[in-house]
């Protein structure tokens, strides 16, 4: 078996494309078209180069159906380029493939969707409700979210490549197992801190109004949350809002 | 008004901020308190547009972007929700309510779009199939290519007509509403509480002592409210 090597600049170029992951998503290939447009920079270096029948074989494999977590879709290019330029056979290759989607898909879900991105988007509100201007929010706001969001994507594509087909280890870092529920606490903090501050801000009201307005709210809430997710709460509000809308131009 | 050329960039902005749903990035320019106040920004007054960005950011908690599940697309509808919101004017009533509901409604647009627009790759992909199959390069980056290109599109599209339709109906609506500045802002931030609220109580339950960790920031909240 022969130890590839990756150069700096092909490495830069699949990272670089792994920002376009999702481009062709679809809903029968989901991101696979995407997996190899990210990798094609590595299958360049197989032998016959992209013109061989190496490259074409890899190209046609790494093409179909794949989904995952974009952020951590670094991991399976790394270790799916690492794979291919070790000359692995088709059916391991195939395996990891099948194989790695559902980790690589619900580690970034719980990860990322369900925690990272709340929480950043909870200390935004909170810096909204403490009244600091507006591009610090913004900026904030992006600088937190992002330095998490690169490092993700950067540490992904080194140890996809540097694990290669045995890439699974690296998901069971203890950051992957208690993250999600320390950051989740960490947002629920910032939703309480957050919240009143936030509609004392937006509503320029009284404390006294933020009671009554947060209070309300609250009651809206436990009727929301009662329903258990069956109803989706920003669509019930656009009928709300509608109906508030035609009242308040109809009634005198 | 908005004259063409802040039209067109408006259009721009939209386009590119939904790009950054899935395309593109994905580094959260979408998210709807960045997305209105880029869009208040390019009109002058940002530090409005990200109240409505706000109010609108705590409709997104409810909502990620969980794999092929069907979600709102934020980029397009934060911009029309800032421009609609500086149209109607931060200090008039209903402004905030009027905004937030061209942002919800545009929202829903984008995410109806973003499954059409997928089935148009899904079509293309199944037209480069003999290509793709072979491992053509070129019809890999076809495809991809393709799919952003037609993405931006899409966002172009969708900003157009939600600014169109809102900008149109904006003015019209403000002046004839009937009820007062204070119930026309608490309504909108009222609905934003109960979902965004709903949610946190949701995600609290799979965190031991997260409930805890809310109160203890509601009562921080609530005392700087009322420490100022």
């Amino acid at each position: 078996m022969t130890s590839p090597t990756l150069p700096l600049g092909t490495r830069i170029a699949i990272l670089a494309r792994l920002f376009t992951l999702q481009g062709s998503y679809n809903y029968e290939t989901m991101i696979g078209n995407g997996i190899a447009f990210a990798m094609e920079p590595a299958l360049r270096l197989l032998p016959g180069g992209a013109t061989g029948a190496a490259y074409r074989e890899a190209m046609a494999r790494e093409s179909r159906y794949f989904n995952c977590h974009p952020y951590f879709a670094g991991i399976a290019v790394g270790a799916l380029a690492r794979a291919e330029l070790s000359l692995e056979a088709p059916d391991r290759i195939e395996r990891f493939r099948t194989a790695s989607c559902g980790p690589l898909g619900s580690v970034g879900d719980r990860l990322v969707w369900a925690a990272w991105l709340p929480l950043c988007s909870l200390i935004a509100l909170v810096a909204f409700g403490l009244g600091l201007g507006a591009p610090l929010v913004v900026i904030g706001f992006l600088a937190l979210y992002n330095a998490g969001h690169l490092a993700l994507r950067i540490w992904g594509l080194h140890a996809g490549w540097r694990d290669g087909l045995a890439v699974a280890h690296a998901l069971g870092a203890p950051i992957f197992r208690t993250g999600p529920a320390h950051l989740t606490r960490a947002a629920a903090f910032a939703a309480g801190l957050g919240f009143p501050l936030a509609i004392g801000t937006a509503a320029g009201v009284t404390p006294t109004g933020v009671l009554i307005i947060g209070g309300i709210g609250a009651l809206g809430a436990l009727l929301l949350a009662l329903l258990h997710g069956r109803v989706a709460g920003w669509r019930a509000a656009i009928g709300l809002l509608a109906v508030a809308a035609a009242i308040a131009v109809v009634v005198r | 008004m908005i004259e063409l050329a802040g039209f067109l960039t408006l259009v721009l902005a939209g386009a590119l901020c939904s790009l950054d749903t899935v395309s593109l990035l994905q580094a959260m320019v979408s998210r709807p308190i960045v997305s209105a106040t880029i869009a208040a920004a390019l009109l002058g007054r940002p530090e409005d547009g990200i109240v409505v960005g706000a109010v609108l950011e705590l409709f997104a908690i409810e909502t990620l972007p969980f794999g092929a599940s069907r979600y709102p697309e934020w980029g397009s509808a934060g911009v029309v929700a800032g421009a609609t919101y500086l149209v109607g004017g931060a200090d008039v009533a209903g402004s905030l309510a009027v905004a937030t509901l061209a942002g919800l409604a545009t929202a829903a647009l984008g995410s109806s779009s973003m499954v059409w627009h997928r089935r148009v790759i899904a079509q293309l992909a199944l037209r480069l199939r003999g290509p793709l199959d072979a491992g053509s390069g070129h019809a890999v980056a076809r495809l991809h290519l393709s799919g952003i290109v037609s993405d931006f599109g899409r966002g172009v599209i969708v900003t157009a007509v939600a600014l169109l339709v809102s900008l149109g109906v904006t003015q019209r609506l403000l002046s004839a509403w009937q009820v007062g500045y204070g119930p026309s802002v608490a309504w909108p931030i009222v609905l934003a509480v109960a979902v965004g609220g709903a949610t946190i109580a949701r995600s609290a339950r799979s965190a031991p002592r997260a409930s805890w960790c809310f109160a203890a920031g509601a009562a921080l909240g609530l005392g700087l409210v009322f420490a100022r």
